[in-house]
């Protein structure tokens, strides 16, 4: 099936994500879907935003344990 | 070079009346099909969209016609219809369905991107601002602009959450500071000085601020009693001098009078008062002998008004007397609760520690009745021990009030600082938090921004450097 203009962006910009690892990997599934269809809220741009502000401070403290 | 359109076969499309096949060179980027009118062209690129986009072409744009019937060529059928095309080592084919174009072949079937004249011209000839419009259906991406939108909404949320932490922030900074003038700027600024205060256990202070309002409370309570008691007093020698006054008149008018009359109204009164209960008695209570009651009663009542100045003043000296003896009850009463006032006051003051009752120093043995609680209230003796004591700790009154009043300021001032310390904490917590939502956010923005864009030059770029000559486009 021929992949609509949103379906190539929204794929370009996960992968994008994931090349600047600003979004971790396992919050990329199904992102590109939602993207594409118009479905990712501002909850869920927020919801992803502080996930990773979450993840990164583990990451931060588990690097100074 | 990347993938060109290698072949095009028709059968029974349009004006493709006998099986048609178009080859194309390859290794040249560019190939150009020119004509007169009505030679096919726009046929070419009609069925390659009906292979590659499963769509009518060119039909769609005349009103006139209905596309589907008119798709196949003259003299043949929709079911002898069939297009095909070969792309980059694959094939794909599309005949007329029920519903229109049906294609088949493998996966990853090409799209074809056709721009028509009618568009070229629609941009040219439109005003700059809908020349966006009209090229609109190649390079918009929809549904990836309202994602967009939405993470454009939550950066003009985050901001303004994070412009109002800040401002709450400056808001406690800025009362701190005048708090920190006012005391006359100690330390080194106002935040050192804010943190520390912040630190200060305030229990004791609030116990004290406690202890002296319950002494003040009950010095108030016992101040208010000994008012009225005072006032009741005063009532009492008001009535004590109005019994005096009716005890003298009466005693006068007795002696002017025949004792023997001043002791026969209470006989005749109750005589009276009998003859009005038995109006048909015919014989006398006191001697048995007969009598009429009628007559008797208007004799009565004539000698009774006879007397009626000293009637009235026996009255008058009764009804005082009732109202002396409701005084004195009165005042009893308000004894009692001024010593229970002051029993309550008392130990309140002795266990109290304020250097504001100390000074006063009392000798709390010279009110040794006031502090036994066995000992009966309502005593004159009692109440006066009880006023004595009352007018020395009322001295204390006025000294306590003072500091109570500076402790509680001192205790609001703190409770002010530690919450103003508080918000700075929360609110720079939140401000830092905010800022790191932010820059992700942003971060995400740029790269939704740059992707969509990038794909629309994309889209733009190869429709100006290959035209309609390299319409197939996988990516």
């Amino acid at each position: 099936m021929t992949k609509s203009a949103d379906q190539i962006v929204a794929e370009k910009i996960v992968e994008e994500f994931r090349k600047r690892k600003l979004v971790k990997e396992n919050r990329l599934e199904g992102l590109a879907k939602k993207l594409a269809e118009g479905r990712f809220s501002s909850e869920d741009w927020k919801l992803m935003a502080e996930l990773e502000i979450e993840n990164a401070k583990e990451g931060e403290n588990g690097e100074s344990t | 070079m990347g993938n060109r359109l290698e072949k095009l076969t028709l059968q029974g499309f349009r004006g493709a009346t006998c099986p048609v096949e178009i080859e194309f060179e390859k290794n040249k980027p560019v190939a150009v099909i020119f004509g007169e009118n009505g030679t096919g062209k726009s046929t070419i690129v009609d069925a390659i969209g009906f292979v590659c986009n499963q769509e009518y072409g060119s039909l769609t744009e005349k009103s006139s016609t209905i596309p589907k019937s008119h798709l196949p060529s003259i003299g043949t059928t929709a079911k002898n219809l069939k297009v095909s095309i070969s792309y980059a080592g694959q094939s794909w084919s599309a005949t007329l369905g029920r519903t229109g174009p049906e294609s088949t072949g493998p996966e990853g079937r090409p799209t074809a991107r056709i721009l028509r004249r009618s568009q070229i011209l629609q941009v040219v000839n439109a005003p700059p601002k809908a020349r966006y419009e009209a090229l609109q259906s190649f390079i918009a991406v929809p549904m990836v602009q309202k994602s967009e939108d939405s993470l454009r909404d939550t950066i003009k949320t985050v901001k303004r959450e994070l412009s109002d932490a800040v401002v709450a922030k400056n808001r406690a900074e800025e009362t701190l500071e005048k708090l920190w003038k006012a005391e006359g700027s100690p330390g080194n600024n106002y935040i050192t000085w804010a943190t520390a205060k912040a630190k200060e256990k305030a229990d004791d202070l609030q116990a004290n601020v406690s202890e002296a309002n319950e002494i003040l409370a009950a010095l108030k309570s016992a101040i208010e009693v000994r008012g009225q008691l005072e006032t009741d007093e005063r009532e009492l020698s008001d009535c004590e001098g109005k019994l005096r006054q009716a005890k003298e008149k009466l005693e006068l008018t007795e002696t002017t009078k025949t004792e023997r009359d001043a002791s026969i109204i209470s006989v005749l009164q109750n005589a009276k008062a009998f003859l009005e209960k038995h109006e048909n008695a015919s014989q006398c209570p006191v001697c048995e002998g007969p009598i009429n009651a009628k007559v008797l009663q208007q004799k009565i009542t004539a000698r009774l008004d006879e007397m009626k100045e000293m009637v009235e003043l026996k009255k008058s000296f009764e009804a005082s007397r009732e109202k002396f003896d409701k005084a004195e009850n009165t005042v009893s009463r308000s004894r009692e609760k001024l010593v229970n006032a002051v029993r309550k006051l008392a130990p309140l003051v002795k266990e109290g520690v304020f250097e504001e009752i100390r000074s006063i120093a009392v000798d709390w043995q010279a009110y040794p009745h006031v502090l036994d609680n066995k000992q009966e209230d309502g005593t004159v003796a009692m109440t006066e021990e009880a006023q004595r004591l009352l007018k020395l700790l009322e001295a204390c009154q006025t000294p306590l009030q003072t500091k109570a009043n500076n402790d509680q300021k001192t205790l609001n001032q703190l409770t002010a600082i530690k919450g103003h310390v508080d918000t700075i904490a929360e609110e720079t917590a939140d401000t830092k938090r905010q800022e790191s939502l932010l820059n992700g956010l942003m971060k995400m923005l740029e790269v939704v921004e740059k992707e969509r864009k990038a794909y629309v030059e994309g889209v733009l770029n190869s429709i100006s450097q290959t035209g309609c000559s390299n319409p197939l486009d996988t990516t």
